[in-house]
């Protein structure tokens, strides 16, 4: 053993020499010749030095933080459309121009419609015959501003049960594309965790 | 980076970092800081990068130099001498005068250790104290073979000296 360590001062030992170097005084402990005194403190030391453990790692985000900082904005966004939404459907009059073009239902007339009922028909045919000929009144379309440029549509939606269903299908498909981001957040969320988790393992 | 990768190859070494780094920053905190810092650097590597890295302790080892040297130069302070107190802090048996006693060793090897010359230090806690190959300790240290065993002859001589002259202070028990 002075062999050896003498080689091990000089720094020509192999690693497996100085292995064994190590297990000699780990298995003596304090049962050594005084000689060895000295060499024995410096391996003990080395010993020592060897357990020294990093302590539990801190909570290491793995998902980057500028992702996180953007599937938060879009989340933002996405909910303050839903809200601008539904509070226009709500409470924004519709443009003149459509509320003239579809008048109130019970009034049944539109543009270029008869605006006088036709008179009652007799029911005898030589009355038919008698009664002078009455040229219906027919009323000209108004021509409104920006109603050659803006689509005329019809209304939609008469039923309000269908309103109410399409109203709930724009908000499942709102919902599902959140759901879809929530989701991509979680999982890197799960992610971070499962990792802290075996983390916390490994420190025991 | 691949999680299977992480688990098997980098983190199993990190304690291995923070020796290294606290052998190169003397300071907890700093080596901490750095330790984390690795790993979140080759976490965040990229896939490509990960598949040519062939010897994960050497690059991690190298990663965890450079970035102890760099808060070094920071901080503006080359040569940092523990302090004791944080050592026998480090050795928390339990047992309160086997810790006070072996808060001692270390402090003292690490004294013994802090007064080489940089390199010299560095080889020797690669060789000593985290057993590698000459190979790995040159490739961690981007240096000569040559230098390597020039460096561990040298430190391991100067460590002889010095602990024949604390032998006169230190108890025979010990």
């Amino acid at each position: 053993m002075r062999t050896l360590l003498d080689r091990y001062w000089e720094g020509e030992t192999t690693l497996e020499e100085e292995r064994r170097i190590k297990a000699f005084f780990t298995a003596a402990g304090d049962d050594l010749p005084e000689e060895f005194r000295q060499e024995a403190r410096w391996f003990r030391i080395l010993q020592e030095e060897k357990s020294v453990q990093a302590p539990a790692a801190k909570r290491v985000n793995l998902f980057p933080r500028t992702t996180q900082r953007w599937y938060s904005i879009a989340a933002a966004v996405i909910l303050l459309l839903c809200a601008a939404g539904l509070w226009w459907r709500k409470n924004v009059p519709e443009p003149p121009w459509q509320i003239v073009q579809n008048p109130p239902a019970q009034k049944n007339e539109r543009p270029g419609f008869l605006e006088k009922p036709m008179a009652a028909v007799p029911e005898n045919t030589s009355e038919l015959a008698q009664s002078p000929v009455v040229e219906p009144e027919i009323r000209k379309p108004v021509r409104l501003k920006k109603q050659a440029d803006v689509p005329v549509e019809d209304d939609t939606c008469e039923d309000p049960e269908q309103a109410l269903a399409e109203i709930r299908a724009a908000l499942a498909l709102v919902s599902s594309k959140i759901n879809k981001s929530k989701e991509t957040l979680d999982k890197g969320l799960q992610e971070v965790d499962h990792v802290e988790i075996l983390l916390k393992r490994k420190n025991g | 980076m691949n999680w299977t990768i992480f688990q098997h190859h980098v983190y199993p070494i990190r304690h291995k970092l923070y020796r290294f780094a606290l052998r190169i920053t003397g300071s907890i905190p700093e080596a901490e800081d750095v330790v984390q810092e690795v790993l979140e650097r080759v976490w965040k590597s990229s896939e490509g990068q990960a598949t040519d890295v062939s010897n994960w302790e050497a690059w991690c080892m190298t990663l965890t130099r450079n970035r102890s040297l760099d808060k070094l130069r920071a901080t503006a302070q080359r040569r940092v001498v523990p302090l004791d107190d944080q050592a026998a802090k480090q050795f928390d048996t339990g047992d309160a005068a086997r810790a006070t006693e072996l808060g001692d060793l270390a402090a003292q090897a690490r004294r013994l250790m802090q007064e080489l010359p940089e390199k010299q230090r560095l080889v020797m806690h690669l060789r000593d104290v985290e057993e590698l190959s000459y190979e790995e300790i040159a490739k961690v240290l981007e240096i000569s073979l040559d230098q390597v065993k020039v460096c561990l002859h040298r430190a391991r001589k100067t460590i002889r000296e010095k602990l024949v002259a604390v032998d006169a202070y230190v108890p025979a028990n010990v």
